[in-house]
């Protein structure tokens, strides 16, 4: 077993880490990090826990545990209600908390852990079975030396940590810096807010990654590439970004040596399987690329048979070095790995005459409402343990549950699967059916259900919209959020615990930002820029500060 | 998520904000005078203030964020003129141009409009003082020096004016003999509300302002400045030392709804104190006609605020609804990756 921090020594006295004044050469780094791990008490293997603070204590943890041989889960520090569910499922044998006072927590001796197994991390949107994804070494370093390869980063290189450890996405911009011994400049601010920005300048920022509502973001607030001198690329995936955007961001760099790289991947592929490469952005901006050096996408029919014709549609496979090596949805499975040959990814594409694939849909089980994507047969299996005859099936606008009795504590059933799959209460249908539909073959008849449930319901007349505000606003108990609190609740739920709170101490992350930003048109005259920084009882008070 | 314990909790400064508009219709409802509320106003306007323009993150321009808080006032203060000079057959320029409080204590729009005046002639002279080089810096560097000073220069001001200058005539309705007021509130706001009010911050500004209320509703010689000292000083000590109330819920839905309305009670109240007083003046005791015209001019602009709330989130209902279904038609073609 060989980690991809196994040689951070050999780039010596280069920087690793910039936090704030704050700087770690390579070698210093991994000193720090074995140095974490020196006590004597410490399982030699086993699963580790880590929570993915954006700090460089818990990058240096990170980089510790994988350097010990640990099997190490990244966790959210904001969903502490779904780490403690994990702890319990998974009998982690250290649990790594820089941010706390007792910082390493050995609970257990380390047995049962395949050795191969280097990062676990949790599928999008998985549900109360928190499922994980087994990535071995060889998985992230192949992964790794791809990306590295098709990006040509280098020790001259300094990225920046614009997006969560605990996001496969985040964790592939520390793998990658790391293991090609550029530099990383370590900061809890998002891309979003100005001062993201002016350190990007103050340090020399050379490589900047984000996801579509970002680039979203950035481009409403007229981005210019030529603003951090230093910047030569930024990447984009998680999520599509329009054509347009990737047109503009690409044509917009080109004048400043601004390369804009679109990529595609899944967390079950240690995450990165395509890329486009940039010079092609500005000509094929809805494609999502290539292979990744090492890897190989095709189309598959509904019937599992090769598709060879551009144009065609089929779903879409990966296979390449990186692809996991399983799920694991207890311990016990974290004592073996599977070789999985070929990735079935769930999304519908198609190649065009040079090789370039398209994403055209998706799978009918799997939706992406607000951008998370979610399986709708998760939802199921996790449910059938309460509801053994529960169906799940949904559009990108609303998920349809329908159980086969009658739902007690229908709000409480829908305020948990918002919770755990981080969607607005409104996303989901809960339906009593006496029997679920079926088919003649007995499968469930999903198209039924959709056809029956998923058509939101006739919108209200809008006389009836105004009768419903004036008597919510009479009696408080308006449907829209009465104020900045209620707003943050109904996206970022039980986290946001008092008018203290900030939209980021809340865990709110990009994908949430959107959401709460809508909410808070609605009860601000206007929302400042900035807002994600300031406390909820600040944001009330801009309620009514034209006045008084 | 939601509490065991039954009530709601509100924020003080909406208590405040509604006890304040309150005494400003009862002073005009009831015969005998109510003083207070506006003082109530100027302190919670102050904190706000302080919030939007050296708080928060947005960096804009002073002037902007000034021309932000002010607008509305502005806006509904001139329209309103223009209304009541129509309704009356007047027209006085000086009322219009937000600067007849310096002339005469007489007007012809039927909301105080004093308050406006005082409000906006405050904010124009603060903007040019803190548009001079480092003022506005060191406010937001350090927040509770800066608010100090800004308190301890408004309350020489306000002296030293009324020791020159004879404006009794005037009554109190000058903005240097409120702007330590509205000061007071940047105060608050530097202490409690820009970071974490421990015990002792929250003891010390009590022991400040305590006194400091008293020497200036007395020693100032303002109408009614008995009442304000009973009504000013108690409220603003439960602003310091709880943030937030929790009120039984019939209680506390009226306070936060008197509260939001703010704008419209102040504006409007006056019409519907009228058409009480016209409809049922000869029919009522007098107490009770003043206690009717009291309730129709907190309830009347409340439900006005209702309807045109309700009307602007239905609008904005409306406008979700086309950019979904624009957006949906749109995106139907489109991929989603991952």
């Amino acid at each position: 077993m060989h980690s991809i921090f196994a040689q951070l020594e050999r780039h010596g006295d280069r920087t690793c880490l910039v936090e704030g004044d704050r700087r770690w050469t390579y070698a210093e780094a991994a000193a720090t990090a074995d140095g974490l791990f020196a006590d004597a008490d410490l399982p030699r293997r086993g699963l580790a826990f880590l929570q993915a603070h954006m700090t460089a204590a818990a990058i240096l943890a990170y980089i510790g545990a994988v350097r010990r041989g640990y099997a190490v889960h990244l966790l959210d520090p904001a969903k502490t209600e779904a780490t403690a569910r994990l702890i319990a499922r998974y009998r982690p044998d250290v649990v790594i908390d820089t941010a706390s006072e007792q910082s390493l927590h050995v609970a257990g001796t380390g047995q049962g852990i395949h050795e191969d197994i280097a990062i676990l991390l949790s599928t999008s949107g998985s549900t109360g079975t928190p499922k994980l994804v087994k990535l071995s070494h060889a998985n992230i370093a192949a992964n790794t030396g791809a990306i590295i390869s098709y990006l040509g980063l280098g020790g001259a290189d300094i990225g920046i940590t614009s997006l969560k450890l605990f996001y496969s996405y985040g964790m592939s911009v520390v793998n990658t810096h790391l293991a090609a011994g550029a530099g990383l400049v370590v900061t809890d601010l998002g891309m979003d807010s100005p001062g993201f920005w002016a350190l990007a300048r103050r340090e020399g920022v050379t490589n900047v990654a984000g996801v579509p509502f970002s680039f979203e973001l950035l481009h409403r607030a007229g981005f210019d590439p030529g603003a951090v001198p230093t910047l030569r690329l930024l990447t984009q995936a998680g999520g599509r970004l329009a054509p347009d955007l990737v047109r503009a961001f690409a044509q917009s760099g080109a004048p400043h040596g601004v390369d804009f790289c679109v990529m595609y991947g899944q967390t079950e592929a240690a995450p990165r399987m395509s890329w486009l490469p940039p010079d092609l952005a500005a000509e094929a901006p809805g494609s999502i690329g290539q292979a990744i050096p090492g890897g190989r996408l095709s189309l598959v029919d509904e019937a599992g048979r090769p598709i060879t014709e551009p144009g065609t549609s089929g779903e879409l496979v990966y296979e390449g070095p990186n692809v996991m090596v399983g799920y694991a949805e207890s311990r016990e499975d974290l004592a073996f790995t599977e070789v999985i040959p070929a990735l079935r990814t769930g999304d519908i594409a198609h190649f065009d005459a040079r090789g370039l694939f398209y994403i055209d849909g998706r799978t009918s089980r799997f939706v992406k409402p607000y951008g998370i994507r979610v399986s709708l047969d998760d939802i199921e299996q996790s449910l059938r343990r309460s509801f053994p005859e529960v169906a799940v099936t949904g559009t990108d606008d609303r998920i349809v549950v329908s159980i086969g009795a009658p739902v007690a504590e229908r709000e409480a059933l829908v305020a948990r699967l918002s919770a755990e799959l981080a969607l607005p209460p409104a996303v989901f249908v809960i339906v009593e059916n006496r029997a679920v539909p079926r088919l003649a073959s007995g499968k469930i008849d999903y198209k039924a259900l959709l056809a029956a449930h998923a058509a939101p319901d006739a919108p209200p007349s809008l006389p009836r919209v105004f009768l419903r505000e004036f008597v919510g606003i009479l009696t408080g108990r308006a449907r829209k959020p009465a104020s900045v609190l209620e707003a943050y609740r109904a996206v970022l739920g039980p986290r946001v615990r008092d008018r203290t709170v900030t939209f980021r101490k809340a865990g709110g992350d990009s994908l949430s930002y959107m959401q709460v930003l809508l909410l808070l048109e609605e009860c601000l005259r206007e929302v400042p820029e900035g807002w994600d920084e300031m406390t909820v009882m600040q944001l009330e008070h801009l309620r009514e500060a034209a006045f008084v | 998520m939601s509490s065991a314990r039954p009530g709601r909790e509100i924020d003080t400064r909406d208590g405040l904000r509604a006890l304040g508009i309150s005494l400003v219709v009862a002073n005009h409802a009831f015969a005998a005078p109510v003083h207070g509320g506006l003082n109530l106003l100027f302190l919670v306007s102050g904190i706000a203030f302080a919030q939007l323009c050296f708080g928060g993150r947005d960096r804009s321009v002073l002037a902007l964020q000034v021309m932000r808080f002010a607008r509305p006032l502005a806006v509904w203060s001139v329209v309103l003129c223009l209304f009541w000079f129509a309704v009356f057959g007047r027209f006085d320029p000086a009322e219009l141009f937000m600067v007849s409080n310096w002339f005469t204590t007489e007007r012809v729009s039927k909301f105080p409009i004093w308050y406006t005046q005082v409000m906006l002639q405050m904010l124009l002279g603060i903007v040019a003082i803190l548009a001079l080089p480092g003022m506005l810096q060191q406010l937001r560097r350090a927040p509770v020096a800066g608010a100090a000073g800004w308190l301890a220069g408004a309350v020489a001001l306000a002296v030293a004016a009324q020791i020159a200058v004879d404006t009794d005539h005037l009554a109190d309705k000058l903005p240097h003999l409120h702007a330590w007021n509205f000061v007071l509130g940047w105060l608050f706001w530097a202490v409690l509300y820009a970071r974490e009010a421990i015990g002792v911050d929250r003891a010390v500004l009590t022991v400040c302002c305590v006194p400091l209320m008293l020497v200036m509703f007395l020693g100032l010689g303002v109408p009614g400045a008995e009442m304000r000292v009973w009504v000013a000083i108690p409220a603003t000590v439960l602003l310091i030392w709880a943030p937030v109330l929790r009120l039984p819920r019939p209680l506390a839905q009226p306070v936060l709804l008197i509260g939001q309305a703010v704008l419209f009670i102040f504006f409007l109240h006056y019409p519907f104190l009228l058409a009480v007083r016209t409809l049922l003046g000869g029919h009522l005791q007098p107490l009770a006609l003043q206690s009717l015209q009291f309730a129709a001019g907190m309830a009347g602009p409340v439900l006005l605020w209702a309807v045109v709330t309700a009307a602007q989130r239905t609008l904005a209902h409306a406008r979700m609804r086309r950019r979904k279904t624009e957006g949906a038609r749109a995106g139907r073609e489109q991929v989603v990756s991952v």
